[in-house]
């Protein structure tokens, strides 16, 4: 997690499934704490599974509550897919780079 | 032939289910979504089938089952119902129905492999519109069964699926189930639901919060769907596909089974699991309540479908105790309790008139006693005879239909008053005489669409088939919105062909009886329903012999009405006893409207004109001791004259009696062939003191009365009242 010009940003690296997603919540919990602007990148994203989805989900979902700019980047297939297969309508609606607001996401 | 016993039942019960089949397919013409009429013709054929089997009939098996395959492929909304589909229909109906009828006589005509039958039948089934891709059912909407336009072979299930908290940990991935269910069909859709993450402070990463919504299409029946989720963490629905929910109904019916649970009828069928039933059943277990309740609730079956188990439950315990209450028994074996009962009813006249002699208290309080009990015998005897008329007006449904295709009409038949009941004899002897009358209200009396429509009219033509009671008789109206009767053209007819001199006086009634004349008719063509002039003779004379009577009435341009009255029962009536000349008389009890003793003025001026003013109305008088030529005693002068006012349909006339006895019920026993030339009588019975009393038959004593008038009036100028009213 590193910080720039006021965004907060969390590289996601390797595989985020069940046996990570504790500590990756943790992650994720400080940095909504520490930005009213963060950023996840999947650039090194691995293995994902149905628990990750959901821990990106309730991340989007408190970001919308704090009203935190939340943006997604380099999105991988494998994500995408997984979301696209599960429903997960609101990450698979997301563009690369795009800003995730509670705006736009109740405008979804 | 000697016929079993059993095999005699199977036929009177596939004749029975042969008619109801008729008036499903009938109806389903003019209802091609009404799930409900297809089903009943389903049950019909099944039912048919299911107990040929029993017997072995295996000409009826063989056909019936692929009559049955094409019924199914119909439910399943693979065939569009057509009208050349109904007259597939019918025809395979009226195929089964000889195939019935042969069972039971020899000399019936049939084809007992029915191949060219077979052959259209098969032709259905094996038809491109029979090939149930799901493309093509999406493409030409073909299916009838309206909620399932998104199903194609097999059905949309929703699956409501809520994995359990601890699914992650035990190693379940939502994933593999989606891709298990992607095997066995297509999702046509689903909704992730999210309700249950909590927010991420109070997140378990974890654990599991994740829930969806699925329409799953598959072919896979519930179990198959169920077992994917067999040994998951989850909470896991399955509702069958929308589409199907009719067959499910329908299957749920044909369960055996009465002490099936609801439950077990769900899973019967396949719309519980036995997972989902065991968790409802501790659910009932540990709070009480329903088991309907409780598996909607749970959202395991939709409402409908409970409603529907429910009323099988209720069908299927309806139906055992009505078997338990209801007995046939053969027609001939009523008509010997109701001559049985006759006999008594005879019996206890004389006891009562042996009583009344003797003047002993307790004896006449016994016997009236005993004659109160006669009297419901007596009813509830005859009543055992009679029967609503519905069945055989809906037999007419289908005469309509085919003659007015052949002759390509438009022609819808109406049916009122079919809960009308009337003596089963009499029932089986109107029905030639109303299948003329119909006939030819389809060929002679609706015109043609083109006809119709010029003269502002629909191009579907109504006949209406009613039938109610009046004044004690039973009336049945063949009632058409058609061009009505041509008097003029009538009259020509009946002047060429010589059957009447001068027409000039007939009144339109009495033109309009020409038609009932022996081969009278106006047809300018001769066809195969009617116009050869037979048949309304027959049908006046029919009428007669049931001591009834046949009116017709007609507007030109707008359409005709024959009415037929008929008695509502041929075997006992209540009577209104009278002497004349100390001979008894019976007057049927239902043309009585009232007594009358003749006053001394009236008596005078009555005995020079044939009528009396009766509370300002002139009532036409018939003297019963002239009519019936009887001897006049000395003492008959000083005897008070009694008038009985009868009235038949809508004359009116008074006869004039010396003595009135009163009510006394009649068992109506016919006139030997000696007496075949009397007329005025219904018959004769046998009264308590073994008097034998003849029953007047009222409309011909009318009848009789005004064609002396009209003879009568030929001869002198004198103006007699007329009896109509």
């Amino acid at each position: 997690m590193e910080t720039e010009k006021n965004t907060t940003k969390v590289l996601l690296q390797g595989d985020c499934t069940i046996y990570e997603v504790e500590q990756l919540m943790v992650e994720l919990q400080q940095a909504l704490k520490s930005s009213q602007n963060v950023s996840l990148d999947f650039f090194g994203v691995g293995e994902v599974d149905a628990s990750f989805l959901q821990l990106l989900l309730a991340t989007i979902n408190e970001a919308q509550d704090l009203c935190i700019d939340l943006s997604l980047v380099n999105l991988s297939d494998n994500v995408k897919d997984l979301a696209s297969d599960l429903y997960f309508n609101e990450i698979v609606g997301i563009e690369d780079l795009s800003l995730v607001t509670g705006e736009l996401i109740d405008g979804y | 032939m000697d016929i079993d016993e059993n095999v005699l039942i199977y036929i009177a019960e596939s004749k029975e289910l042969l008619e109801d089949m008729e008036d499903a397919l009938l109806q389903l013409e003019r209802q091609p979504k009404d799930e409900d009429l297809l089903n009943r013709i389903f049950r019909a054929a099944h039912t048919i089938k299911g107990s040929a089997g029993l017997f072995g009939f295996d000409n009826i098996i063989s056909f019936t089952h692929v009559a049955e395959n094409l019924l199914d492929d119909i439910r399943n909304g693979f065939i569009p119902i057509t009208e050349e589909l109904i007259s597939l229909l019918m025809r395979a109906k009226d195929h089964i129905g000889s195939l019935v009828a042969a069972l039971e006589d020899d000399s019936v005509n049939v084809d007992l492999d029915g191949e060219e039958l077979l052959g259209l039948l098969t032709a259905y089934l094996e038809g491109p519109q029979t090939k149930p891709k799901s493309m093509e059912g999406l493409e030409d909407g073909c299916g009838i069964w309206g909620e399932s336009n998104l199903v194609s072979e097999g059905g949309n299930f929703h699956l409501s699926v809520r994995f359990g908290v601890d699914s992650f940990k035990e190693g379940f991935d939502p994933a593999a189930v989606f891709r298990q269910l992607r095997k066995i069909g297509n999702i046509v859709d689903a909704s992730l639901v999210t309700d249950a993450i909590p927010t991420l402070s109070q997140l378990d990463a974890e654990s599991c919060y994740l829930g969806w919504e699925i329409v799953l299409n598959s072919k896979a029946d519930k179990q198959e769907i169920a077992e994917i989720f067999e040994f998951m963490d989850a909470n896991v629905h399955i509702l069958p596909p929308r589409s199907r929910m009719a067959e499910y109904g329908e299957l749920i019916k044909q369960l055996p089974e009465d002490e099936a649970a609801l439950g077990q009828i769900l899973v019967d069928v396949g719309t519980l699991t036995p997972q989902e039933l065991q968790m409802a059943l501790n659910r009932q277990k540990d709070c009480g309540g329903l088991m309907g309740e409780i598996l909607v609730d749970d959202k395991s079956v939709q409402p409908e479908i409970i409603k529907k188990a429910l009323k099988k439950q209720e069908e299927t315990r309806s139906a055992k105790q009505r078997d338990l209450n209801m007995v046939r028994v053969d027609a001939g074996k009523l008509d010997k309790l109701v001559n049985l009962v006759g006999e008594l009813v005879i019996g206890a006249e004389l006891v009562t008139q042996l009583s009344l002699l003797r003047q002993d208290d307790e004896l006449s309080e016994s016997v009236e006693e005993m004659a109160a009990a006669l009297e419901e015998m007596r009813e509830t005897a005859l009543g055992l005879r009679m029967v609503p008329i519905g069945n055989t007006f809906n037999r007419f449904h289908r005469v309509v239909r085919d003659t007015a295709k052949e002759i390509g009409k438009e022609i819808r038949l109406n049916i009122e008053g079919a809960e009308t009941e009337l003596d089963k004899t009499v029932i089986d002897r109107i029905n030639d005489p109303l299948t003329h009358l119909i006939r030819n209200a389809i060929d002679h009396g609706i015109e043609e669409p083109k006809e119709r429509l010029k003269a502002g009219k629909s191009a579907e033509g109504s006949i209406l088939l009613n039938a109610y009671h009046e004044t004690g008789m039973i009336c049945i109206e063949i009632a058409d919105d058609g061009r009505g009767l041509n008097v003029e053209r009538i009259r020509d007819v009946a002047t060429e062909r010589g059957l009447i001199s001068d027409s000039k006086n007939l009144s339109k009634s009495e033109i309009y009886k020409l038609i009932f004349e022996p081969g009278f008719s106006t047809a300018d063509h001769v066809n195969n329903i009617s116009g050869r002039g037979v048949g309304m003779d027959v049908v006046n004379r029919n009428i007669e012999a049931l001591r009834g009577e046949v009116e017709i009435d007609s507007t030109e341009g707008q359409g005709t009405r024959v009415l037929i009255r008929l008695p509502l029962t041929l075997a006992i009536i209540d009577g209104f006893h009278i002497s004349v000349a100390d001979e008894s008389f019976i007057i049927p009890l239902e043309a009585v409207v009232e007594c009358v003793t003749l006053s001394n003025t009236q008596r005078t001026e009555a005995q020079h004109r044939n009528y009396i003013n009766l509370r300002d109305e002139v009532l036409p008088l018939i003297r019963l001791r002239t009519r019936f030529g009887l001897a006049q005693s000395s003492s008959d002068d000083c005897r008070r004259q009694n008038v009985v006012v009868v009235k038949y349909g809508n004359k009116k006339a008074g006869l004039v009696v010396d003595v009135l006895h009163g009510d006394a019920q009649a068992v109506i026993k016919p006139l030997g062939h000696v007496f075949n030339g009397l007329s005025g009588f219904a018959g004769f019975t046998i009264l308590g003191r073994g008097q034998v009393a003849l029953i007047m038959d009222v409309s011909a004593l009318i009848k009789q009365a005004e064609k002396r008038k009209c003879e009568d009036k030929a001869q002198s100028d004198v103006k007699e009242p007329s009896m109509d009213e």
